[in-house]
């Protein structure tokens, strides 16, 4: 039933909306499950990601994305948290159109900490905040006035320095997809 | 943090000539760092992250506001964490044509002020033993120097990289000794070290 009514919602919202979309001072939004892979420490993990984005114009928008991490898919995983923050601009490839496809530039902090063990001993350490430099890419396809599809990805790159046993790379690559929010865009 | 809110209150006035002169003079970006070279070891590379307010004085100089955080390893003794707070003045080599060519490269120097900690790794079992001291933090001066280019994706929205070398000149405070009992040693002089700051950026003309 929830499900019905959200595709009339779509439905709905698609109606007033031409072939010609401006995006300019509108505003988009998602939340979502996101698996990533941590090829540094080949570790498969889910997040809980989310994100704000603004238009200042058609070409360009202002993004900020965070996201909690929920667990390691593989086995005996390191990590133990790993919340991220992102702030920075997004390039838009195109104007007034349905499908919007961009990459971005956000770096960001991770809020990092991991099973560091010794022997076989759990190794009391503090979390460590660590910047991240990252960068991303995707396409939002625009289906109406309130929702939007969206496939993205993100690369991450940053290494916890604060583990004596051995440096953890951070890098990852994420994967975004779903339905979003959009107000604004007309 | 107080020192940061001070510095972008007296930007702020800035910001109203921006949007009234013809050409816009102010920028808001962020950065990402890769510090190289640290201290002449060519491992240990820093990585960081940041952001920087552009203010335009001239066609061809500009000016460039920036804070960022980076953190780096010491071999297996430790970590180094920095902070930087500074401005650098940007020079273009060719006339910048309203940012609608796509490269525009610039020369780039400047002052910082810089915050440093570092932590040497102390084994748990044996940490009630070590009389040696462990961590010490200061605050340090810099200036830098380098080249850089923008890449304009649009006249708006630029993509900037630039490569600095940064030279501290303060109290030296590094990591000595081996496993399992490093230690921190503060020198009581002052000393000049240096690293190169790589820095790639986002910058939009507010």
């Amino acid at each position: 039933m929830r499900n019905l009514v959200l595709l009339l919602c779509i439905c709905l919202s698609t109606r007033n909306l031409s072939s010609q979309i401006s995006k300019t001072h509108g505003l988009r939004a998602m939340a979502t499950f996101s698996p990533g892979y941590m090829f540094g420490l080949k570790e498969a993990v889910t997040s809980l990601s989310g994100d704000i984005e603004y238009y200042l114009s058609e070409k360009v928008s202002i993004d900020g994305e965070g996201s909690i991490f929920l667990s390691s898919i593989t086995s005996d995983g390191r990590v133990s948290e790993n919340n991220q923050l992102f702030g920075g601009l997004n390039y838009h490839f195109t104007e007034n159109k349905k499908a919007d496809v961009f990459l971005g530039m956000q770096p960001g902090v991770a809020f990092f900490d991991a099973k560091s063990l010794k022997g076989e001993t759990e190794i009391y350490r503090k979390p460590e905040i660590i910047p991240l430099i990252s960068f991303s890419g995707g396409v939002n396809y625009y289906v109406g006035s309130i929702f939007h599809f969206f496939i993205h990805m993100r690369y991450i790159q940053g290494e916890a320095r604060q583990i004596p046993q051995a440096q953890y790379s951070l890098n990852e690559i994420r994967l975004l997809a779903g339905l979003g929010f959009n107000l604004g865009v007309k | 943090m107080k020192r940061l809110l001070f510095i972008i209150a007296c930007l702020l006035p800035f910001l109203s000539f921006s949007q009234n002169e013809g050409p816009r003079r102010v920028s808001l970006g962020v950065r990402s760092t890769v510090s190289l070279f640290n201290h002449g070891s060519d491992d240990d590379a820093g990585y960081g992250a940041g952001g920087q307010i552009r203010i335009r004085l001239t066609d061809r100089i500009n000016t460039e506001w920036f804070a960022d955080f980076l953190t780096s390893r010491s071999s297996n003794l430790g970590f180094r964490n920095d902070a930087h707070i500074g401005w650098s003045v940007m020079y273009y080599l060719k006339d910048t044509e309203q940012f609608t060519r796509k490269f525009t490269p610039y020369l780039i120097a400047g002052h910082c002020f810089d915050y440093t900690k570092v932590e040497a790794f102390v084994d748990p079992d044996i940490q009630f033993v070590q009389a040696q001291q462990t961590e010490a933090s200061r605050w340090s001066s810099a200036v830098q120097a380098g080249l850089g280019s923008h890449y304009n994706l649009t006249p708006r929205l630029d993509v900037s990289l630039s490569a600095q070398y940064m030279m501290h000149f303060g109290n030296h405070i590094h990591i000595e000794g081996d496993l399992p009992v490093p230690y921190v040693v503060e020198e009581d002089h002052s000393g000049v070290e240096g690293h190169l700051l790589v820095s790639l950026s986002m910058n939009i003309k507010l």
